[in-house]
């Protein structure tokens, strides 16, 4: 009996041992509960190596840090160890996603996100720039290694007590490079990048389409833009223009952009390698990245605006800024002032790359938006064994291995980049300017110590990729310049007339010398305006200059501007701006384009017999004031009406091509066709007036059923929005929320355009939101998060409700919560 | 033994037991903890070696605050699909059972050692 026992006893003992395994990181003390402990900031002192003094880090209620060190070198690496303390779970996921080895994190299921990341370049282009700084700008490159030692000095002090991510992974902390802060620089020049997929996916609608209908639906200019943003007039920037060229900006804008004569490649055969096309859209398409490089995401974009001191109540110019990003929680955005002698910037910088990205100094400020203009070129290549054809002979292709998970892959290159698909004897290679190593942190830094706008433009001579529009705004002066390298090459039109322009919209011949980038626009030709006559000036994504700009860009996927005619008007209708109307609009939520096209449908429902919630739902959009708030019922009827149209019209002919995750024309090309091609056998079965009918019972029946009453269909029940975790884990990330917006409200909350109650949640949107007024040291900013990546701590989301509700922290109005002194 | 040398040991258990879960946190070493209880007799070493296992990793929670481990309680459910109640109490159960059977085992290797030199007392309960 005593034997039973024992054995029984020594059994179980071994048994609940061995299952304990699964639940040691949840022990009390040690395991992952101890981040329920340190939550929150306490004021203390923390031992960083290598600093030269103390450095003093105070939190305001904000959760804003304040760094201030007594030189540049303990400043950065006081960064580094900042950041590092709030994010760096987040850091080190987004350093392995962008350097392509996510796998050891992860597994096997993400070898493919790893693969991607190589074929298009990031990681080998990251090691590149670091070598490049490290040659060509060493005092920066030491900022950078500053930052990582920080970095590293909080991974040695927390060894005992990771961040919460790691313990829930069970994986400890790398240490960090400054190639982890170039991959992720690198990575978010791709998010931030057009072209590439881009002309593959026109290449596929090209070949099922054809042209005209291609042009149709995207036009080489979205309807109703009119240039109306940054550069007002022609097109002529620094006294050039096309015209000068002898060449008139109508016959340019005539001819075929998809045409053999200018891109060496004829649609049939475009047509011959659709399953190239195919696997090499796929092959780029990250299957871990951020929702925006999906290619069934809605039109995205950012916003900026600039009133100059003749335009503003105050007499100086006022800047406003909010780039739409994916929304992250923890947000890629880090808030803080990094202070010492020679800088003094407040702002937000990207988590894992030193510096302030979007910010201002006591005398400047300045904030970005994407410019759409294409920097990435898809190649045709004839290829045989490991060699390319170019200008008539063959050359070997250059190669680069990589091993993930104890497998071998190798990545050829061509002379234009990567090859990014393969099938027999043809191949498609990506020629992206990101491959050219772009001193972006030099700019970035110099912008944070920049004085006045003069120092502002030189900074920004030193930023290759991605272009971005910068607003600048001084102390008296303000104005914006579209900076970046953008590549050209020499078109020659059909009249024999040459001319140098930015991208394609389709593949080129890959064999053919001719379109190999054989310059860029010179700086004094970028897209710019210096304190404009009219008084202000805007840059959401739209073309920024007229049809006789000098080098055309060819390769320009502009958004639809539905954003950039709202603060176009508003702008046009409020001389006297103050920081408050810049607030106002940057919380406005009207959609311009259902402006135009709700009196359209209504008029295509008048005369239709409905029954009555049918008519409920009748009244309900015409007297709609196009406008997306939580409670509006107008703009669900409005939004369902526009998918089920969408449904019966585009989304019908693109699955009967077999392109039913391609993007979507915009609504601009919608209205136009409802308008001038109401009849179209194509697109509409024939009749505009019937899609919309038939859209309209489609619609009233799906919401009756799925939402009840006409009358409780409000916005906010069908449109949501989630905060993400970078991890995909739902219970880390935040929402879902009822939001306002749509994908073309200035305060913008994009939404895929899909039949499903409610839609799919909302994941991009205005990442942050700054209005600077330097003249009068006004400075206004939220975003959607806060410093901590700790779910636990109230730092981890404390500006969601303000950013959600449209409010502003000032910057200047702070009170300290906590001191920490590093020494 | 009487009822103070019990207690002691009891207490020392307890003592062992915070040692264990605050420097060394694997669950397995409740079987270190439990070896001043092989002076109970099986039944209430199991008994008593449970509750003090249970009880003192459970308490360990108070030295953070309760809305923080309801809330990483709820988290980590929602992430291993289990109840937040199995997150919560998971580690402090496997270690109060280890904890239990290790005291039933080193009672019962007492009593055969202690039965070899002299008769034990009320067999299956009570102080030995």
């Amino acid at each position: 009996m005593k034997i039973k026992l024992m054995v029984v006893a020594l059994v179980l003992v071994v048994v609940f041992s061995y299952v304990s395994t699964q639940f040691s990181t949840l022990n009390p003390v040690q395991g992952l509960w101890t981040s329920a402990g340190d939550a929150n900031y306490t004021s203390g002192s923390v031992v960083i190596p290598g600093l030269d003094a103390h450095v003093n880090v105070t939190i305001d209620s904000n959760g804003i840090a304040h760094i201030s060190a007594s030189n540049m070198h303990d400043l950065f690496e006081a960064q580094g160890y900042y950041e590092a303390s709030n994010r760096l779970f987040q850091m080190e996921l987004q350093a392995l996603l962008a350097s392509g080895n996510l796998s050891s994190y992860v597994g096997s299921s993400a070898l493919n996100s790893d693969i991607a990341m190589h074929m298009i370049g990031i990681p080998q282009d990251a090691a590149k720039l670091n070598s490049y700084m490290m040659e060509y700008y060493p005092q920066y490159y030491n900022y950078i290694s500053d930052y990582a030692a920080g970095v590293n000095a909080y991974i040695n002090n927390s060894r005992a007590d990771l961040p919460l991510g790691f313990k829930l992974i069970g994986k400890a902390p790398f240490y960090w490079s400054p190639f982890d802060s170039f991959a992720w620089q690198e990575y978010m020049s791709w998010d931030l990048t057009t072209g590439g997929p881009t002309q593959l996916q026109m290449d596929l609608l090209l070949s099922s389409f054809g042209l005209n209908h291609l042009q149709q639906i995207w036009p080489y200019y979205p309807y109703y833009t009119e240039n109306v943003t940054m550069v007002p007039g022609s097109g002529t920037v620094g006294g050039y223009n096309l015209t000068d060229q002898g060449i008139s900006p109508s016959y340019f804008w005539s001819q075929d952009w998809y045409g053999q004569n200018v891109t060496g490649i004829s649609t049939s055969t475009i047509s011959d390698y659709r399953g190239l096309i195919e696997q090499a859209l796929n092959n780029v398409s990250d299957p871990f990245g951020f929702p925006t490089k999906n290619t069934l995401r809605p039109e995205v974009g950012s916003n900026s605006w600039i009133v100059t001191s003749n335009y503003s109540s105050t007499g100086t110019p006022i800047l406003a800024n909010d780039p739409h990003l994916t929304l992250l929680a923890p947000s890629l955005w880090i808030e803080m002032q990094l202070y010492a002698p020679g800088i003094n910037v407040t702002g937000w910088g990207l988590a894992g790359l030193p510096g302030i990205l979007i910010g201002h100094t006591p005398d400047t400020s300045w904030g970005l938006t994407t410019p759409e203009g294409v920097i990435a070129n898809d190649y045709l290549e004839y290829l045989n064994g490991t060699s390319y054809l170019f200008n008539g002979s063959w050359h070997p292709m250059a190669s680069y291995r990589y091993s993930l998970m104890g497998e071998t892959h190798t990545i050829y290159y061509t002379n234009y980049g990567p090859l990014i698909a393969r099938s027999g004897d043809m191949g498609i290679s990506m020629n992206w300017t990101a491959s050219i190593p772009s001193p972006d942190l030099v700019a970035e830094i110099e912008l944070d110590t920049s004085h006045n706008y003069t120092d502002m433009m030189n900074a920004l001579k030193l930023w290759l990729s991605p272009p971005q529009n910068f607003a600048l705004v001084g102390l008296h002066n303000t104005g914006y310049i579209t900076a970046g390298l953008y590549p050209t090459f020499n078109e020659t039109l059909p009249d024999g007339a040459h001319v140098n322009v930015v991208g394609s919209r389709s593949l080129l011949n890959g064999t053919l010398p001719e379109f190999m980038p054989d310059g860029a626009v010179p700086f004094r030709f970028l897209p710019q305006v210096e304190n404009p006559s009219r008084g202000y000036a805007f840059a959401p994504n739209q073309p920024t200059v007229g049809k006789n700009y000098p080098y055309p860009f060819v390769g320009g996927f502009w958004t639809s501007g539905g954003r950039a005619e709202t603060i176009y008007h508003y702008l046009q209708d409020h001389p006297g701006m103050t920081t408050t109307d810049m607030m106002s609009l940057q919380g406005n939520v009207s959609d311009f384009w259902a402006s135009l096209f709700t009196p359209i449908i209504v008029g295509s429902l008048s005369g239709m017999h409905m029954n009555s919630s049918e008519l409920t739902a009748y009244h309900l959009l015409e007297s709609w004031n196009y406008t997306a708030y939580e409670n509006s019922t107008g703009m669900t009827v409005y939004w369902y009406e526009l998918s089920e149209i969408y449904n019966l019209s585009f989304d019908r002919v693109y699955a009967q091509q077999g392109l039913g995750s391609m993007t979507k024309p915009f609504d601009t090309s919608a209205i136009y066709l409802a308008l001038n091609d109401p009849n179209s056998t194509y697109w509409f079965n024939g009749s505009f007036t019937n899609i919309a009918r038939e859209a309209f019972s489609r619609e009233v029946s799906l919401l009756l059923g799925k939402l009840g009453p006409v009358n409780t269909w409000t916005w906010g029940r069908v449109h949501l929005l989630e905060i993400a975790s970078l991890t995909g884990l739902q219970p880390l990330g935040l929402g879902p929320y009822p939001i306002w917006g749509d994908s073309h409200t200035v305060s913008a909350a994009y939404v895929s355009r899909q039949l499903s109650v409610p839609e799919p949640f909302v994941t991009v949107g205005p990442s942050l939101r700054e209005v600077s007024d330097p003249g009068t040291a006004s400075y206004y900013g939220v975003f959607p998060g806060g410093p901590s990546e700790n779910p636990l701590s109230y730092y981890f989301s404390n500006q969601v409700m303000a950013w959600m509700d449209h409010d502003y922290y000032n910057f200047s109005q702070q009170v300290t919560e906590v001191r920490i002194t590093y020494e | 033994m009487n009822n103070r040398l019990s207690a002691v040991f009891i207490i020392a258990s307890v003592a062992l037991s915070f040692i264990i879960l605050i420097f060394i946190p694997l669950p397995y070493l409740a079987a270190v903890a439990a070896i001043p209880l092989f002076f109970l007799s099986w039944k209430r070493a199991l008994s008593v070696g449970f509750l003090i296992g249970l009880a003192s990793a459970l308490s360990l929670y108070m030295i953070y605050p309760v809305a923080n481990v309801i809330k990483l309680s709820s988290i980590v459910s929602g992430i291993v699909s289990l109840p937040s109640a199995v997150v919560l109490l998971g580690f402090p159960l496997f270690f109060g059972l280890i904890f239990a059977f290790s005291g039933m085992l080193w009672s019962e290797v007492a009593s055969n050692i202690a039965s070899g030199r002299s008769p034990r007392g009320k067999n299956g309960s009570g102080v030995r």
